[in-house]
C-alpha cells in the first residue's frame, strides 16, 4: 500500500512566517536607530555638559545652537548630511549675488550659513564684516547703510546670544561700532553718530537732546531705546549674568556677562549713548575675555586685542568734546557746525548771556564726561602698557597719551569755562581762574605735542634752533616754560622752509590751539 | 559668396529653432501614424482612464500624498527662517518657497513613480495581468502617463491650497506691519508712497504692465525737432545705414582705387556755456584744453574767433568735438583694426552763419569702406565728448559723401523708418552701458542729462482715486558724492522722475524718489499725465555723480490689477505641464532601463540643457587653448590636442543640449514672485515644449513597449 505524503495542509503557513519574520527584522531596524539617535544624543549632551565644565569662564558651553526654535542636532539629522553641500550652495550664491549686486534673498542666506554653520566663529566674523563694509558700501543712502551696519551688529548679537561672551564675536562687534558708525574719516559719520545716539534715548529725552531731529527722526537700527526715561542705561543691559568666579582673576577683571557692562560705571547719558561707547564697552569684553578667560583670537594678534579699549575710549573722549562744542555753540545761540574749528564759540565772553539753558547743561554734562573718559583712556593705556609683552608699544602709544592730557585739560577748562556763566561772586572767580589755568595746561600740552611727534627734524637741526633745546625735544623733556618759544620758534622755520609732512597731522590741533589761546586772551582780561 | 555666408548663418539659426520640431514630427508620424496606426484606430478611451485610475490608486494605496504635509512643514520653517528687507519682500521670498517646494515634491514623486512603475510591474509580474486583457501597448503607456498626471495633479492641488492660504495669513501679518510703519514714519519719508501702494493695493495682487515702447538718453527735454545730448555725460547717438548693392559698389570703388575718398560728414547743432571748475578739470582731462577757443562776452555769441590764443583763459570753451565709431547690427565695432573703444575723434567746424549747424568731415578709411560693403547694415555712433558742450541732433545729423567732381558728389543718407518708410530712421540718443543698464549721470542741479521712456497706446483705464502707480526699478550704478551738510535719512539717492502727457502737454510735476539697490518701488501719478496712453516719463538723477543703471523696463505703468487666484493657477499649470513632462521621459527611461538607471537617466535628460546653459562661456569656442594655458602645457602638439579635444567636446554638448528640454520654458515662480501676471504666451510655450518633447517620448514608449516582451 503505496502512502502518499500529505500535502501541505496550510499553504499560507510558510508565507506567513516569513511576513512575521520581515516585520520582526523591521522593527528591530527601527528600534535600533530609534537606540541610536538618542544614544547620539546623550552622548552630544554629555560631551557639551563637559565643554560647559571645562571653560566656565567663556559661558560658551553652556549655551546651545539653533536653528529658530530647533537644536542644531536636530537640523543636522533632518537634513540627512545635505548640511555641507548646502552650505557651499549658500555661500556660492551668496556671493555671486552680492557680486551682482543682487541682494533680495542675500540677507536671508547669510542668515542660512549662519543657523547652518553656528559653531565656526570664522564664518560670523565673515558675514558680519561682509555686512557692514562690503555691502553697506553698495547701498545708495546713508539710511539703508546704517541700517546694513546694524544689521551686521544685530547678526553679532545673535551669535552672541548663542556663544555668550566669545571673544572674536565681542571684537567684531566692537571694531563694526569703531570702524563703521564712528568713523569720522567717513562722510556719512555724522550721521550714523547722531541717529545711534537718537536711537538709543526714548523720543521725549531725544526731543529734547535733539530738538532740531524731531520732524525728521525715523527709528532705523535699534528697534527700542537703550536707555530709560531718566537717561539710565536699562537694567537688563547691565545686570550681571555670571556670579563671580572664585579665587584669583587674572588681571583683576571679569565679565558678569551682562551686555552693556563696561557702560554702567557712566550710567547717565543725557545725550545718548555714541557708538564709539558701544566700541569701547565690546572691546573691553573681548580684553577681559582674552586676559581673564584665556580666550584667543582667532585673527588678530593679542596684542591688538589688549590695546582696543584703551584706543577707543580715547574716541569716545574727542566724540564727547565734539559734541559738547556743538551744544556750547548751541547754547549761546551760535552756529553749532564744528567743521569751522568752534571759532565762534572761542570768542564768547564769560559773561555772554546764556540762549539755551538746557543745550548748556548738555555741554557741561558732555565736557565733564570727556574729562572723565580721557582719565579713564590714560588707565587704560597705562593697563596695556604694564604688560611687559607690550611695554615696547609705548613708543606707539605716546602721542596718544599726550593727546589725552591735553584733550583732559582742555575738557576740564572748558567745563569751567561754561559753568562760570551760570555762577556768581568768587565761585565764577574760581572757576575762571580754574578754567585759566588748564587752558594754559592745555595750550603747553598741545605745543609740546606738536613739537614732540608732529615737526620735521629739520627745524631742529636749523642754526637758530637753540641745540639744547632740540636735544630736550628729542629726549621728550622739554620744560613748560621753555614750550611755547621753542614753539613758536619751530612755526617760524616751518614756514621758512616750507616743511609740510607733518601738515595734515598739526592741522588737527590748529584749531583747539587757536580756541585756546582766544580763551586765554578773554579771561586774562576778564579777571584782569 | 556673402549671400552664401548670410543664408548659411539664417539656416543655422533656423536648423537650431526647429530641428526638435522636426524631428518630433517625424517621430510622431513614423512612430503613430505609420507604425502603430493600427493601435490608434483601436484606441479607446474608457481603458486609458481604467489603466490610469490603477496607477493613482496604486500612489495613493502608496501613500504618496503622506510628503505634502512634510513638504507643507517645510516651507513654513524655511519661510520662519527668511530675512527679508520689506514685506512685499517677505512675500515675494513665502512664494517662490511655496512654488520651489511644490516643484521639487511633484517632479521627484513623479519621477519615482514614472520611473519604477513599469520595470517592478514587469519583475513581479503584474503586467501579465493588463496585458492579457485587450488593450494595446498605446493604452498602457498612455493610461500610465495619465495615472501618474492625475497623481501630479492632486499634490499640486494640496500644494496649490495651502499655498495660497499661507500666503493670504502672511500677506495679513505683513500688512499690518505696513500700517504700523506708515503710522510711524515722518508724511515725507521716501519709503512712504512704496508702502503706501501696498497698503491700497495689497501684496497678493496681480500687476498687469504696460511696458515704454523706447528708452532714449537726452541732454535736456527735445526742443522742437533738435533733441539734445550733454557733452562727457557717457551720451552718443545711433544712424543706421543700410546700402543698396549700387551704394556698396561705390563704396568698394572708392575703397579700391587710389587717391579716391569718401567722407562722413556730421552736421550737429551746438550750444555752450562757461565751463565751471569740474568741466575745466573734465577738458584738461580729455586733452582738449589746448584747442580751446577764447569766451566772448556773450556764451554763444556769433562771433567767435577763428584763429586760435596761444595761451587760453581758464573758462576757454572747449571745441566741439565728436568720436565716431561704426557698430555692426549686434552694436560691435566694425572699425576693424581701430582702437574700438576710443573711436576717431573729429572736431567739428563752427558754421558761417551764426545758428547754423557746426559740421564736421571725417575721411571714411578704405578698411572702413571695405567692411561696410560687406555687412547688410551697420550703425554710425558719434560720441559727445565735449564738457560744457551741447550737441543738438536733428532728423539727418550722418551721411557718407562720395566726391565726383569739385561742386558734385554722391550722398548716401541712413536707412528707412520701419514705422514710416517714406522717412529716415531717426537717430537713436543713447549712454555708455554699464553692469545695470544704461547709464544716467547725475547732478546736483538736477540738470544733468534725462532718460525718456515713451509710452505709446498704453491702455490705462480711468482709476477711482485719480493716480495711475509707476513701478520703477531704478539701479545704481555708482553712488554719488555725500554731501554732508544736508545728510539725513533722506539722504542723497534722489532721483527727479515727471510725466508728462504728449497730446494734452499735462504734467505730473517733478517728483522726486529714492531708488535703492534692488528695490522696486511705486509712485503715484495724476491720470491726467497719462490719459490717452501717449506720454513719456522723464527720470534725471538729482545727485552729484550718481549714476543710475537704466533698463529698458525700468519705468512701467500699472495698468491693471487682476486676481492672485488666477495667477497662482496659472503658475501652477505650468508647473503641471513640467510634471506631465517629467512623468512623459521617466515612463520613456522606464521602458528599456532597469529602474535605477530610468531615475538618473531622467535627471539627465531633465537637466541636461540647464548644466549646459550653467557652464555658459566656459564652452565658448577657443576656451581649449586657456585650458591647455591654465593647466602650462607649453608642447604645441599636447596644447593643440587638449584644446581641440575640449573643443570638440564643448560643441558636442552644445550639440546634444539643442535636443533636450529646456526647463527655462517653464516660468513657474518667475512672474508671481514679482507680482506680474503670468502672460499667455508664457503658458503656450511651456505648452509648445511639452508638445515637442512629450509627444514623441511617448510615441517612442509605445514602440519600445510594442517590441518588448512583458509576457509569455
Amino acid at each position: 500500500m503505496t502512502t502518499l505524503k500529505s500535502p501541505p495542509s496550510n499553504s499560507t503557513k510558510p508565507a506567513q512566517g516569513f511576513s512575521q519574520q520581515r516585520a520582526s527584522t523591521r522593527t528591530g531596524i527601527i528600534l535600533l536607530m530609534i537606540i541610536s539617535v538618542v544614544v547620539a544624543g546623550v552622548l552630544r549632551g554629555v560631551a557639551m555638559d563637559y565643554q560647559t565644565k571645562s571653560s566656565e569662564f567663556s559661558g560658551g558651553g553652556g549655551s546651545r545652537s539653533t536653528l529658530g526654535n530647533m537644536d542644531s542636532y536636530a537640523l543636522a539629522l533632518l537634513l540627512g548630511g545635505l548640511r555641507g553641500p548646502l552650505v557651499m550652495f549658500l555661500w556660492t550664491t551668496s556671493e555671486n549675488e552680492k557680486g551682482n549686486h543682487d541682494l533680495k534673498d542675500l540677507d536671508t542666506k547669510i542668515e542660512w550659513i549662519r543657523l547652518l554653520q553656528p559653531e565656526f566663529d570664522s564664518v560670523h566674523i565673515f558675514q558680519i564684516w561682509n555686512k557692514a563694509y562690503n555691502i553697506s558700501v553698495l547701498m545708495a543712502s546713508p539710511a539703508n547703510k546704517y541700517i546694513t551696519i546694524m544689521d551686521a551688529i544685530k547678526y553679532a548679537q545673535k551669535v552672541d546670544q548663542e556663544k555668550p561672551g566669545d571673544l572674536n564675536i565681542l571684537n567684531q562687534e566692537g571694531s563694526v561700532y569703531r570702524g563703521k558708525l564712528a568713523a569720522t574719516n567717513l562722510p556719512e559719520a555724522p550721521f550714523y553718530i547722531r541717529q545711534f545716539r537718537e536711537e538709543t534715548l526714548t523720543d521725549a529725552n531725544r526731543k529734547l537732546a535733539f530738538p532740531n531731529d524731531a520732524r525728521e527722526f525715523h527709528r532705523l537700527g535699534l528697534p527700542a531705546p537703550l536707555l530709560d526715561e531718566n537717561n539710565d542705561l536699562l537694567a537688563h543691559f547691565i545686570t550681571p549674568r555670571r556670579a563671580k568666579p572664585a579665587g584669583q582673576i587674572p588681571g583683576g577683571q571679569w565679565n558678569d556677562g551682562s551686555d552693556l557692562q563696561y557702560l554702567a560705571k557712566y550710567k547717565h547719558f543725557p545725550t545718548g549713548i555714541p557708538p564709539q561707547a558701544m566700541a569701547y564697552n565690546y572691546n573691553k569684553r573681548a580684553q577681559v575675555a582674552q586676559t581673564s578667560e584665556g580666550q584667543e583670537p582667532l585673527q588678530l594678534s593679542p596684542m591688538v586685542i589688549d590695546s582696543e579699549p584703551a584706543v577707543s575710549l580715547k574716541e569716545w573722549a574727542d566724540e564727547q568734546s565734539r559734541e559738547a562744542r556743538d551744544y556750547e555753540g548751541r547754547a549761546f545761540g551760535l552756529a553749532t557746525d564744528s567743521s569751522d574749528g568752534n571759532k565762534a564759540s572761542a570768542m564768547l565772553k564769560p559773561d555772554q548771556s546764556v540762549a539755551d539753558t538746557r543745550a548748556l547743561n548738555f555741554a557741561l554734562y558732555d565736557y565733564e564726561l570727556s574729562a572723565r573718559l580721557a582719565a579713564d583712556a590714560e588707565g587704560e593705556y597705562h593697563r596695556h602698557l604694564s604688560n611687559p609683552q607690550y611695554a615696547n608699544r609705548i613708543n606707539v602709544y605716546q602721542s596718544h597719551l599726550a593727546d589725552l592730557n591735553s584733550l583732559s585739560h582742555m575738557a576740564v577748562a572748558d567745563h569751567d569755562f561754561l559753568a562760570a556763566s551760570q555762577a556768581t561772586g568768587s565761585q565764577k572767580k574760581e572757576l575762571l581762574t580754574n578754567a585759566l589755568t588748564n587752558y594754559q595746561k592745555a595750550q603747553i600740552e598741545m605745543e609740546r605735542t606738536i613739537l614732540e611727534f608732529y615737526t620735521e627734524l629739520q627745524v631742529f637741526t636749523d642754526p637758530s634752533f637753540p641745540p639744547q633745546l632740540a636735544d630736550s625735544i628729542r629726549l621728550r623733556q622739554i620744560p613748560d616754560d621753555q614750550v611755547d618759544a621753542a614753539f613758536a620758534r619751530s612755526l617760524l622755520l616751518i614756514d621758512k622752509y616750507k616743511l609740510s609732512e607733518y601738515n595734515d597731522d598739526r592741522v588737527q590741533y590748529i584749531g583747539s590751539l587757536n580756541r585756546c589761546r582766544a580763551r586765554i586772551k578773554t579771561l586774562q582780561e576778564f579777571i584782569k | 559668396m556673402l549671400p552664401a555666408f548670410v543664408l548659411s548663418f539664417a539656416f543655422a539659426d533656423l536648423w537650431h529653432q526647429y530641428l526638435p520640431w522636426l524631428a518630433a514630427g517625424i517621430i510622431v508620424v513614423l512612430g503613430l501614424l505609420i507604425y502603430g496606426a493600427h493601435d490608434l484606430f483601436r484606441l479607446s478611451l474608457t481603458r486609458i482612464w481604467a489603466i490610469s485610475s490603477v496607477c493613482f490608486s496604486e500612489a495613493i494605496r502608496k501613500r504618496t500624498l503622506w510628503i505634502t504635509p512634510l513638504a507643507i512643514i517645510g516651507v513654513i520653517v524655511v519661510t520662519q527662517l527668511s530675512h527679508p528687507d520689506d514685506p512685499q519682500e517677505a512675500i515675494r521670498q513665502a512664494t517662490k518657497f511655496c512654488l520651489f517646494a511644490s516643484g521639487l515634491l511633484v517632479s521627484v514623486v513623479a519621477i519615482i513613480l514614472a520611473c519604477t512603475n513599469l520595470p517592478k510591474e514587469i519583475d513581479n509580474r503584474v503586467i501579465f495581468t493588463v496585458v492579457t486583457k485587450p488593450t494595446t501597448r498605446l493604452e498602457i503607456v498612455l493610461g500610465k502617463c495619465l495615472g501618474f498626471a492625475r497623481i501630479s495633479a492632486t499634490i499640486i492641488i494640496i500644494m496649490g491650497i495651502f499655498t495660497y492660504a499661507y500666503l493670504q495669513t502672511r500677506s495679513w501679518t505683513e500688512m499690518s506691519a505696513v500700517h504700523r510703519q506708515l503710522a510711524s514714519i515722518p508724511s515725507d519719508s521716501p519709503t512712504r508712497p512704496t508702502l503706501v501702494y501696498y497698503a491700497d493695493h495689497g501684496f497678493l495682487t496681480t500687476r498687469r504692465l504696460d511696458a515704454p515702447e523706447n528708452l532714449q538718453i537726452y541732454g535736456r527735454l527735445p526742443d522742437g525737432n533738435v533733441r539734445w545730448m550733454q557733452g562727457a555725460q557717457s551720451e552718443y547717438f545711433l544712424v543706421p545705414f543700410t546700402l543698396s548693392e549700387e551704394q556698396k559698389d561705390q563704396l568698394q570703388q572708392v575703397a579700391d582705387t587710389t587717391g579716391a575718398s569718401a567722407y562722413l560728414m556730421t552736421t550737429l547743432r551746438i550750444q555752450q556755456h562757461t565751463p565751471n571748475a569740474t568741466e575745466q578739470r573734465e577738458i584738461k582731462e580729455l586733452g582738449l584744453g589746448n584747442a580751446a577757443v577764447e569766451l566772448k562776452a556773450e556764451e554763444l555769441g556769433p562771433v567767435l574767433p577763428t584763429s586760435r590764443p596761444t595761451t587760453q583763459p581758464a573758462n576757454a570753451l572747449p571745441p566741439a568735438v565728436v568720436s565716431i565709431r561704426l557698430l555692426n547690427q549686434n552694436y560691435r565695432s566694425l572699425n576693424g583694426t581701430l582702437d574700438e573703444s576710443a573711436g576717431v575723434r573729429v572736431v567739428l567746424q563752427q558754421p558761417d552763419k551764426p545758428g547754423d549747424s557746426w559740421y564736421g568731415r571725417l575721411t571714411i578709411p578704405a578698411e572702413w569702406l571695405n567692411r561696410m560693403s560687406q555687412v547688410p547694415m551697420f550703425y554710425v555712433q558719434v560720441h559727445a565728448i565735449s564738457p560744457a558742450t551741447d550737441y543738438g541732433v536733428e532728423a539727418e545729423p550722418e551721411m557718407i559723401f562720395i566726391p565726383t567732381g569739385k561742386q558734385s558728389g554722391i550722398k548716401i543718407g541712413p536707412a528707412m523708418s520701419a514705422q514710416d518708410p517714406g522717412k529716415p530712421a531717426e537717430p537713436e540718443l543713447l549712454s555708455s552701458r554699464g553692469a545695470r543698464g544704461m547709464i544716467l549721470m547725475g547732478k546736483a542741479d538736477g540738470k544733468g542729462p534725462i532718460a525718456l521712456y515713451h509710452f505709446r497706446n498704453a491702455k490705462i483705464s480711468r482709476p477711482s482715486n485719480g493716480t495711475v502707480p509707476l513701478q520703477l526699478q531704478i539701479n545704481i550704478e555708482k553712488n554719488g558724492e555725500v554731501d554732508v551738510e544736508k545728510i539725513g535719512e533722506s539722504g542723497y539717492a534722489k532721483v527727479g522722475v515727471q510725466v508728462i502727457n504728449n497730446k494734452t502737454g499735462e504734467s505730473s510735476g517733478l517728483i522726486e524718489v529714492t531708488p535703492e539697490l534692488s528695490q522696486t518701488s511705486f509712485l503715484n501719478v495724476p491720470f491726467k499725465s497719462v490719459e490717452g496712453g501717449d506720454f513719456d516719463v522723464v527720470v534725471r538723477s538729482q545727485t552729484q555723480d550718481q549714476w543710475l543703471g537704466l533698463k529698458d523696463d525700468a519705468v512701467s505703468v500699472v495698468v491693471a490689477d487682476e486676481s492672485f487666484v488666477v495667477n497662482l493657477f496659472k503658475s501652477l499649470l505650468v508647473l503641471w505641464m513640467l510634471s506631465i513632462l517629467v512623468v512623459v521621459i521617466g515612463i520613456f527611461c522606464s521602458t528599456f532601463l532597469s529602474w535605477p538607471i530610468a531615475i538618473i537617466c531622467t535627471l539627465v535628460i531633465l537637466l541636461g540643457h540647464w548644466g549646459v546653459d550653467q557652464l555658459g562661456s566656459a564652452l565658448d569656442p577657443g576656451s581649449g587653448r586657456s585650458i591647455a594655458t591654465e593647466f602650462r602645457i607649453y608642447d604645441p602638439v599636447s596644447s593643440r590636442t587638449i584644446s581641440q579635444t575640449f573643443d570638440t567636446l564643448s560643441h558636442v554638448l552644445r550639440v546634444v543640449s539643442n535636443f533636450l528640454p529646456d526647463l527655462s520654458k517653464f516660468p513657474v515662480s518667475d512672474y508671481i514672485e514679482r507680482g506680474l501676471a503670468v502672460p499667455l504666451s508664457s503658458l503656450l510655450q511651456s505648452l509648445g515644449v511639452l508638445a515637442c518633447y512629450g509627444l514623441p517620448l511617448l510615441v517612442l514608449s509605445y514602440v519600445i513597449m510594442r517590441n518588448k516582451e512583458v509576457a509569455p
